[in-house]
C-alpha cells in the first residue's frame, strides 16, 4: 500500500467497494487479513483452516458489500463473520468424524510453502493454546478468545456473538475457571 | 485447613466471581498471610504467562499469496455468476423453442387474439351507440342553454297564458321544465307568437309540444 492509500479510512474503502472497486477491496484485505487470520488461528489452531476461514470471510464481505454500513466498525464485522464460519466448521466436523484435529506438518507445507520457522512457530502456539483450551466448549472458547486474547470489550463481544452481556460474563467466568484448573493440572500447583 | 477458603477465593478472584466484600476480605487477608500471598502471586504469574503465550500472534505463511487467492476467488465467483446467468438465459430459450411448448404458445396466442378481436368489436359497437346517443343529446342539450332574456320572455308569456287557466304554479313550473329539455331554440319565437288568449291549457300544451318537436 502506498502512503496515500494507507491513509484512506475504512469508511472510504467500504464505500469504494460498494462501487465495485476491487482495488479498494484489496487494500481492505491487506489491512485486515492478519487480524482475521490470527483470530481464526486462535480458534481453530490449524494454519490451513485459518487461511480457509480467512478467505471465506473476505468473500462474504465482498458478496454482501452493498448491505454494509460504511460507518460501522469493519473489524467487528470481520470478527463476527470469522466466528460464524468457525462455528459452522466445528459443527460440520462434529457431524463427520475425522482426524483433522491433529496438527499436520505436511498440510502446512503443501498449502503455501511456508518457511520452517513459520510452521514451527504456528505449531508451537497451537500446541500451547490447545493444551489449555481443548476442553472448552465452542461458546466459552469463542468468548474467552475474543475477550482475553483479542482484548475486545464485553460490549463488542456481545455484538459479535449475539448473546447477552450476562451470558458473555458467565461463559467467560467458566472458561477462565477451566483454564486455571487446566493450568493447575499442568503446572502441579496445589491448593 | 482454614486457608482453603482463601485459596478458593484466590481462584475465584481470577475469574471475576468474587463479590466486592469478599474481594476486600481477601485483600485484607493477603496483607497478613504470606502463604496465601505466595499462592496468589504464583497463580498470577502463571496466568500472565499463559495469556502471554496464547496472545502470541501466529504467522501468516504467505500474506501476498493469501490476498491474491482471495481476489482470484472473487474474480472466479463473478465470472461464474455471469456464466450461470447466461446459462439460465440459454435454458430459457431452449424451453421456449421446444416443439410442445411452441405449439402450446401458438394456440394460446390464437385464443388471446380471438378474445382481443371480440373485445374490440364490442367496444366499437358501444362507442358507436354512445356517439349516436350523444349526438341526439347534444342537439337536445343545446336548447337547454337559452339566453336568459328569451327564457324570461318565454316564462312570462307562458305563465300569463297558463294563469288564465288557473293552473297551479307547480304545474306551470313542470311544464316549463319539460319544455326546456325538449325545445328547439328556433321555435321559441314561434311559440311566443303562437299563444292566444283564451286557449285552453291542453291546447296550449299540445301546441307547444308539437312546435317544439319540430326540428
Amino acid at each position: 500500500m502506498t502512503p496515500s492509500e494507507s491513509q484512506r479510512t475504512d469508511v472510504q474503502l467500504i464505500r469504494d467497494c460498494q462501487s465495485h472497486d476491487q482495488a479498494a477491496f484489496r487494500y481492505l484485505v491487506e489491512r485486515y487479513q492478519a487480524t482475521a487470520f490470527r483470530f481464526a488461528f486462535r480458534l481453530s489452531c490449524e494454519t490451513m483452516l485459518a487461511e480457509d476461514i480467512c478467505q471465506k470471510a473476505f468473500l462474504r464481505v465482498w458478496n454482501y458489500r452493498l448491505k454494509l454500513n460504511p460507518e460501522a466498525r469493519f473489524a467487528t464485522l470481520l470478527y463476527t463473520i470469522v466466528s460464524q464460519l468457525w462455528i459452522d466448521e466445528t459443527r460440520s466436523r462434529n457431524r463427520r468424524p475425522s482426524s483433522k484435529d491433529s496438527i499436520d506438518l505436511n498440510q502446512d507445507l503443501i498449502s503455501n510453502e511456508p518457511s520452517i520457522e513459520t510452521i514451527s512457530h504456528n505449531q508451537d502456539l497451537a500446541r500451547r493454546i490447545k493444551r489449555l483450551s481443548h476442553k472448552l466448549p465452542p461458546k466459552q472458547r469463542l468468548v474467552f478468545t475474543l475477550r482475553d486474547l483479542e482484548d475486545l470489550s464485553i460490549a463488542e463481544v456481545v455484538q459479535i456473538t449475539g448473546i447477552s452481556a450476562g451470558s458473555v460474563k458467565t461463559n467467560l467466568s467458566l472458561a477462565r475457571r477451566k483454564l486455571r484448573q487446566q493450568l493447575q493440572a499442568i503446572t502441579g500447583i496445589e491448593s | 485447613m482454614k486457608h482453603n477458603k482463601w485459596i478458593n477465593y484466590i481462584h475465584l478472584l481470577g475469574s471475576d466471581e468474587l463479590e466486592l466484600r469478599e474481594q476486600q476480605a481477601l485483600n485484607e487477608h493477603l496483607k497478613v498471610c504470606s502463604g496465601c500471598r505466595a499462592v496468589y502471586e504464583q497463580l498470577r504469574l502463571d496466568w500472565a504467562g499463559v495469556i502471554g503465550e496464547m496472545t502470541m500472534s501466529p504467522h501468516i505463511p504467505n500474506p501476498e499469496a493469501l490476498t491474491a487467492s482471495i481476489l482470484t476467488r472473487i474474480e472466479n465467483m463473478d465470472t461464474q455468476s455471469f456464466k450461470h446467468q447466461q446459462l439460465r438465459v440459454a435454458k430459457g430459450f431452449q424451453l421456449v423453442f421446444h416443439p410442445d411448448i411452441r405449439l402450446g404458445l401458438q394456440i394460446a396466442t390464437l385464443v388471446l387474439l380471438a378474445v382481443f378481436l371480440v373485445e374490440q368489436y364490442e367496444v366499437t359497437k358501444s362507442v358507436k351507440r354512445l356517439e349516436i346517443q350523444m349526438h341526439k343529446q347534444s342537439n337536445q342539450a343545446h336548447v337547454v342553454i337559452l339566453p336568459d332574456r328569451i327564457k324570461k320572455r318565454l316564462l312570462v308569456n307562458l305563465k300569463q297564458q297558463l294563469d288564465k287557466h288557473s293552473l297551479s304554479s307547480k304545474r306551470i313550473e313542470r311544464v316549463i321544465n319539460r319544455l326546456e329539455i325538449t325545445a328547439q331554440p328556433a321555435d321559441f319565437w314561434h311559440l311566443e307568437s303562437g299563444a292566444n288568449e283564451g286557449d285552453s291549457e291542453l291546447s296550449i300544451f299540445e301546441r307547444m309540444k308539437d312546435n317544439w318537436r319540430r326540428p
